[in-house]
């Protein structure tokens, strides 16, 4: 379920990777009425598209549906994304990063979605609220 | 997510994929990027010019099917990723470890197999 205004929009999704195609396309539709760059903006949805997938695969113990809520939030030059999860805690600024591959044959395949957001975000605060991580992502312009 | 390929004469094959590299367009082409590129050994170019988005999850592919080749001693390198893409590979380092390059001809030199009649 989606709710939209001028500068604000929040989308629930369940942890299921079907929901993430519907997911990009709120995200494309709230970008198109921005003016954010197009790099910038399709910085975002990249670093959505991770952290919501981390969510999805590590989150949880259980096989339950889980709701994710996912808000967007823009003011003159910078865009806040906040999304809440009722997963295990999980702070991507505290998680170690695990080093580059120096070689192909020695590369592992995978571990990068939280590179890439601590790579392109300009500020990520974690929050541990009522049970739920309250992580808040923002991109300027 | 659509993917396309070409066998040239001197025994590379070309890779052309479409779209977005998602989890969605890695579910609909993974298995035959798979077959096409790593089942047996090969020396592949993947043209990346029309991937317009690249995941973390669209890295696993590549870099899945290049060590495959490297262990079959073929060959897998990158052809013209757009910006966003190729600030994907540059963030991640991947680019460090799988060739990338802008122009067919450098990366068809870079791929070609040892016994091809152009060497």
């Amino acid at each position: 379920m989606a709710a939209e205004s001028a500068s604000r929009s929040h989308l629930s999704i369940r942890n299921d990777d079907r929901e993430l195609s519907r997911m990009s396309a709120w995200f494309r539709a709230f970008a198109a009425d921005g003016d954010m760059s197009a790099d910038r903006a399709a910085d975002l949805e990249l670093c959505l598209n991770e952290l919501v997938t981390n969510i999805i695969h590590h989150a949880y113990l259980d096989d339950r549906d889980h709701e994710i809520r996912i808000a967007l939030e823009s003011a003159p030059g910078e865009i806040r994304t906040t999304v809440e999860d009722d997963g295990q805690p999980f702070d991507p600024l505290k998680s170690v990063l695990p080093e580059p591959a120096r070689s192909l044959e020695s590369a592992s395949i995978g571990g990068w979605g939280i590179p890439i957001v601590r790579a392109l975000a300009d500020h990520i605060v974690h929050e541990r609220i009522d049970g739920k991580n309250r992580l808040t992502v923002v991109f300027r312009s | 997510m659509e993917l396309t390929y070409e066998d040239l004469d001197d025994g590379i094959r070309r890779v052309n994929l479409m779209g977005r590299m998602d989890m969605e367009g890695c579910q609909q082409v993974d298995l035959k990027f798979t077959s096409v590129t790593a089942s047996r050994q090969a020396f592949v170019v993947v043209d990346l010019s029309l991937v317009e988005f690249l995941s973390s999850l669209g890295l696993g592919t590549l870099v899945r099917s290049a060590k495959a080749q490297m262990s079959r001693q073929g060959k897998l390198v990158l052809l013209s990723p757009q910006p966003q893409v190729a600030r994907v590979l540059q963030i991640t380092q991947v680019d460090q470890i799988l060739q990338v390059f802008d122009d067919f001809e450098e990366a068809r030199r870079a791929v070609r197999p040892p016994s091809s009649p152009a060497n």
